[in-house]
């Protein structure tokens, strides 16, 4: 690598580094309404309404069943068809959170299982209503519980949104796409931008492992610790 | 509480069961495992739908299955059950992710709606007088069964209820830490708190119970007195029953007759053939 490369490569790095500004809030939006999507549906599995619990199910195996990209388009195009305008970031977000809370869903509803159905009578009998035996007892433990697994599915959101560069949104990769599109330096570029992406991936799962481990410190005793201690291997 | 009658539909799990108790009354229910003794509470405290028969408490019925009748509303049910009624259960159900003092608070603060400090200085007088004002600050999984027992004791006391329901407290616990439990409870009675005691302690039974019941087969068979019922029991099966008890903690030869509770809890232990729950 000569110095002209350096230079060059320093001539477009700011704007790569911007695309990360965009790729980096969009993850985190994204990933944020996967979670609460996710957390919806699999909720739907206990309801007591037949249709309800219909309804989660075919959500969750449809957004299992489809690709990302298809969905990306789905979002954008579709949406864009009826007279729905959305912006490339806006569409994207919708449709990654809603692809990914698919299989995000089944991994909670692991998690729910993993709590003592006993948990349920120590609330009710304290008069808790519903909802709240589930934000206040329930879920708590669950989160504590599925954490390394959602770490997983927040890289994958992560490097999903790569895909909205097929939509021109300008994230991390549509501005790789467009800049070795007018330098024709793919394998350079890409080149960069991979190194961008392996540095933020690694560091984001380094750090949320690092706050996962200081959340668990007390961390519950689910079905005789047998779950947490699995989970714990796993980080 | 009053007029407390029952029946259960297809499979008699409990069998026409009728049962008053009074304003302060400490209430001990033994009987063989699947006699319907846990059933019993949790059809009390509404963990199970009735499928026949009328509950009051304190004068307003929560449940009414009689022919002909309509019960109140679930949520008005649940309501009267909320003010009234607590529940302590074998296996503590604590919540892990809360420790002792947050346990305690929790439905003081989001279910009665008390400022978060007053249900603190209550919750800290509460786990003083369990004797774990020392550990309020630990999770349950750092704390021994008794323990974790005394802190549940403590959280449904919490919601000031009239009427206690105890599940076999004791039976999850080694036989150590039975006492201090029950030396709880024992408390609890002296000051006059209401409560239905599941239980196998006979030694309990005989020191505090103002009645003792006997359920078999989902009937009540005998009650009275504990002197009357565990000393000179009319029927046949609570014959058999209590000489199950007493033959296998003395088979142990673990039974003195100047220590009723550590009989009990040695009783309780060597098995009576009880699986938890």
């Amino acid at each position: 690598m000569t110095e002209a490369d350096l230079a060059r490569i320093a001539g477009y790095l700011p704007r790569l580094l911007s695309g990360v500004e965009v790729t980096i809030p969009v993850s985190l939006i994204a990933m944020a309404l996967c979670t609460v999507l996710a957390t919806l549906a699999a909720m739907t599995h206990y309801s007591a309404a037949r249709p309800v619990r219909t309804v989660g199910r075919i959500y969750i195996e449809i957004a299992r069943a489809t690709p990302d990209i298809v969905q990306v388009y789905i979002w954008y195009y579709m949406l864009a068809e009826v007279g729905i305008k959305l912006p490339a970031l806006v569409a994207g977000i919708l449709a990654l959170g809603v692809a990914h809370a698919g299989s995000l869903a089944e991994v909670l509803r692991g998690g729910i299982e993993a709590v003592d159905r006993t948990q349920w009578d120590a609330g009710r009998v304290l008069g808790m209503r519903n909802w709240q035996i589930w934000f206040r007892i329930v879920l708590p433990q669950v989160a504590r519980v599925v954490l390394p697994v959602w770490t997983g599915y927040f890289v994958s959101m992560f490097k999903a949104t790569s895909l909205l560069s097929i939509v021109a949104a300008s994230e991390l990769m549509g501005v790789a796409d467009e800049i070795a599109f007018f330098n024709f330096r793919y394998l350079e570029v890409y080149g960069v931008t991979f190194v961008i992406y392996a540095v933020i991936g690694t560091v984001s799962v380094v750090a949320i492992r690092r706050l996962a481990q200081r959340w668990s410190v007390d961390s519950p005793r689910i079905r005789g610790g047998a779950v947490l201690e699995a989970t714990a291997r796993v980080a | 509480m009053e007029s407390i009658t029952k029946q259960f539909g297809d499979v008699r799990v409990l069998d026409d069961v009728s049962l008053d108790v009074a304003r302060g009354e400490i209430v001990v229910v033994i009987g063989a495992s699947g006699s319907g003794k846990t059933t019993l509470l949790r059809c009390l405290i509404g963990l199970i739908e009735v499928d026949a028969g009328l509950i009051e408490v304190d004068g307003e019925p929560v449940i009414d299955k009689r022919p002909g009748r309509t019960g109140p509303a679930a949520k008005v049910a649940a309501e009267i059950r909320r003010k009234k009624l607590g529940m302590v259960f074998q296996s503590f159900n604590l919540f892990p992710h809360m420790t002792a003092l947050e346990n305690v608070i929790e439905a003081p603060v989001h279910v009665r709606g008390i400022p978060k400090r007053t249900a603190l200085a209550e919750a800290e007088g509460l786990l003083r007088s369990v004797g774990l004002f020392d550990r309020k600050d630990y999770y349950p999984s750092h704390l021994s069964g008794g323990q974790q027992q005394r802190v549940a004791i403590a959280r449904a006391l919490a919601m000031k209820p009239e009427l206690i329901l105890f599940d076999e407290v004791t039976s999850a616990l080694d036989p150590e830490l039975t006492g201090e439990v029950l030396n709880v409870m024992v408390d609890l009675a002296k000051k006059g708190q209401a409560m239905i005691v599941v239980t196998h302690e006979m030694g309990f039974a005989r020191k505090v119970a103002d009645r003792v019941v006997f359920i078999d087969g989902g009937r009540i068979l005998e009650q009275g007195r504990p002197e009357q019922v565990l000393e000179s029991p009319q029927h046949r099966r609570t014959q058999q029953f209590l000489s199950r008890v007493l033959h296998l903690a003395s088979q142990r030869g673990l039974i003195e007759e100047s220590d009723p509770p550590a009989t009990a809890a040695t009783a309780d232990d060597s098995g009576l053939g009880q699986p938890p729950l």
